[in-house]
């Protein structure tokens, strides 16, 4: 659990009045059980089915069998990458090539630049990744970077050994749990092979550029780009909270990506308070055309959500999304391979 | 219970084709439960029947709307002299069944969720579709498809087998697509065509959401659902839900 925000606060954030309740089916048993939305959430190890008593979500060391990207991604995400699916050999070509040249330069650049990690260099955090990646069913091994950087920000490259880079900023501001919560995240993008669809999407946008609909097509495709890539960075949230499987841990990286972090005099930080300013703009957004069209226009051609926006897509994927069910055994899985 | 096979169509291959466009551009289960959540939310306070009437004239309304401006929007291309003809020919009726069923699928999952039923199920996702594709094709031609497919009235879509489900609906779609392709010169027709496309789409998904409601009415009477079998999950700790 996080050490910054209990379940007790992050209860008392989120659902202040009564949370919202679900109905799952016991991975046992195949009884309906209704349950509190926040206990399930937040105290998923202590729920147990109400017909014959076994636990009804996995625990904190079961991993999810063959957890296919799809059973979490975000529609929008899922629909872009059928689309590209479609083109008959487009990403098995694209990721020869990024495995053959583009992966291997990125490796050779971050060995260049910035520290790997392994037994003898920063292990907790292979330690840690290695549970993120456990977690999640990622198959491919994953090599860990520590990069010099003031900037809270890490980033994933490759596809058939990928390399993930953490920056210094990430690494002495967050704790454990929050730094599983971002290895999760990162580990969410080699899932759900975003490094090979993105990559042909920008391919093939360029190459319409080109064409003489060029000038017509390039700020639309842009957009559609950077839209899509928005919705990644929430399906890789979700995959995180599948990794870490701790709400507290989540809501306290969203917190710090927002200057929710100060030390000294100014370190009490209203967790209540912030979630209840994001309710309030998604409220705003939804009810006034005004709001919502200041807000798509400043998200408009960002590649990450706005963080507000990213928290309150998080609670409605937990209190009515799949998150819950994925907890409970009940998931797309994977074909065998 | 037993399962009579599908009568054979020659349209299979067309229904499995449409089957797939359209699942492409459908959307989530996450997102057409907002939309139920939504749409019960939006419609004034009262008992459960009055909500599930209210939100499911809504959902019609809705999606009924979204099926007209697509029917417009595929009409479109009429607009531009020759090309456009051309395009609105060809292109214009296949996108607009795609979409419009996609509407309409859309329609039957919302209002399954509205009448209490688990749009998770693929029994449940499966007999929606059928039901939706059905009610399509006969808004257009005025049969009755299922009864064609022998399949009778009642709970027997409901006790079909999802493997079977899945055949009935592909013949349905097939049957679908062959009809579309012949309606498509009037598109080609400037103005008139986007008229038509809209005012068409717009009336064939209200009769579409009203036969749907009337199926999932039948269901809730002859199969109530059952909320006796939803047991509460034993919470450890204590009363006050700490951790």
């Amino acid at each position: 659990m996080s050490t910054r925000f209990d379940a007790a606060t992050v209860r008392a954030a989120l659902w202040p009045g009564t949370p919202p309740e679900r109905t799952l089916a016991c991975r046992h048993c195949g009884k309906k059980n209704a349950v509190s939305v926040a206990d399930a959430a937040l105290r998923p190890a202590k729920c147990d089915c109400g017909a014959c008593g076994k636990p009804l979500f996995f625990g904190s060391d079961e991993v999810f069998e063959g957890l296919a990207s799809t059973a979490y991604a975000h529609p929008l995400d899922t629909r872009a990458r059928a689309t590209l699916e479609s083109i008959p050999g487009a990403a098995t070509l694209l990721r020869s090539k990024l495995a053959a040249v583009d992966e291997r330069s990125v490796r050779l650049l971050c060995r260049a630049t910035c520290i790997e990690c392994g037994p003898s260099q920063h292990a907790d955090l292979v330690a840690l990744m290695e549970h993120a990646r456990r977690r999640l069913g990622v198959r491919q091994p994953v090599t860990l970077f520590v990069g010099e950087s003031p900037f809270l920000n890490a980033s994933t490259a490759g596809v058939r050994e990928p390399v993930v880079v953490l920056q210094s900023a990430l690494v002495d501001t967050l704790d454990d749990a929050e730094l599983l919560v971002v290895l999760g995240h990162e580990l969410g993008h080699v899932h759900a092979d975003h490094v090979t669809y993105l990559s042909l999407a920008e391919l093939l946008a360029r190459g319409l550029q080109l064409t003489e609909l060029g000038g017509l097509v390039t700020l639309p495709l842009q957009l559609a780009l950077a839209k899509w890539s928005r919705c990644a960075e929430l399906t890789c949230d979700r995959a995180a909270l599948l990794a870490t499987r701790d709400v507290g841990a989540m809501l306290s990286v969203f917190a710090v990506l927002a200057g929710g972090r100060r030390s000294g005099a100014r370190s009490a930080f209203d967790l209540a308070a912030w979630v209840q300013q994001a309710r309030k703009l998604a409220v705003a957004e939804e009810s006034s055309l005004v709001d919502g069209f200041f807000g798509a226009m400043h998200a408009l051609d960002r590649s990450h959500p706005l963080v507000a926006w990213r928290l309150m897509h998080l609670v409605e994927w937990v209190e009515h999304g799949d998150y819950l069910s994925i907890l409970a055994g009940d998931h797309v899985r994977t074909r065998p391979a | 219970m037993a399962d009579p096979e599908p009568t054979a169509d020659p349209g299979d291959v067309q229904g499995e084709r449409l089957l797939r466009a359209v699942e492409s551009i459908l959307s989530s289960n996450d997102t057409l439960l907002g939309v139920a959540r939504e749409l019960r939310k939006g419609v004034a306070a009262g008992g459960e029947d009055s909500v599930r009437r209210l939100a499911v004239s809504a959902a019609i309304a809705r999606y009924s709307n979204y099926a007209a401006l697509s029917g417009g929007a595929s009409a479109l291309p009429a607009l531009v002299p020759g090309l456009g003809t051309a395009v609105a020919v060809a292109g214009g009726a296949l996108a607009d069944v795609t979409l419009l069923l996609k509407w309409e699928l859309e329609l039957a999952l919302v209002l399954a969720t509205l009448h209490g039923r688990d749009i998770t199920d693929p029994t449940e996702r499966t007999a929606a579709f059928v039901l939706a594709a059905a009610g399509t094709a006969d808004a257009r031609s005025g049969g009755n498809s299922l009864q064609d497919l022998t399949v009778t009235g009642g709970l027997a879509l409901w006790n079909y087998a999802p493997r079977h489900l899945g055949k009935l609906l592909v013949t349905l779609l097939g049957r679908l697509a062959l009809a579309s392709a012949s309606k498509s010169l009037l598109r080609a027709v400037p103005l008139v065509g986007v008229a038509v496309g809209a005012g068409a789409n717009k009336v064939l998904t209200t009769r579409v959401g009203e036969r749907l409601d009337a199926a999932f009415s039948e269901r809730r009477v002859l199969q109530p659902v059952n909320e006796g079998e939803v047991v509460r999950a034993r919470v450890r700790g204590d009363d006050q839900g700490n951790a």
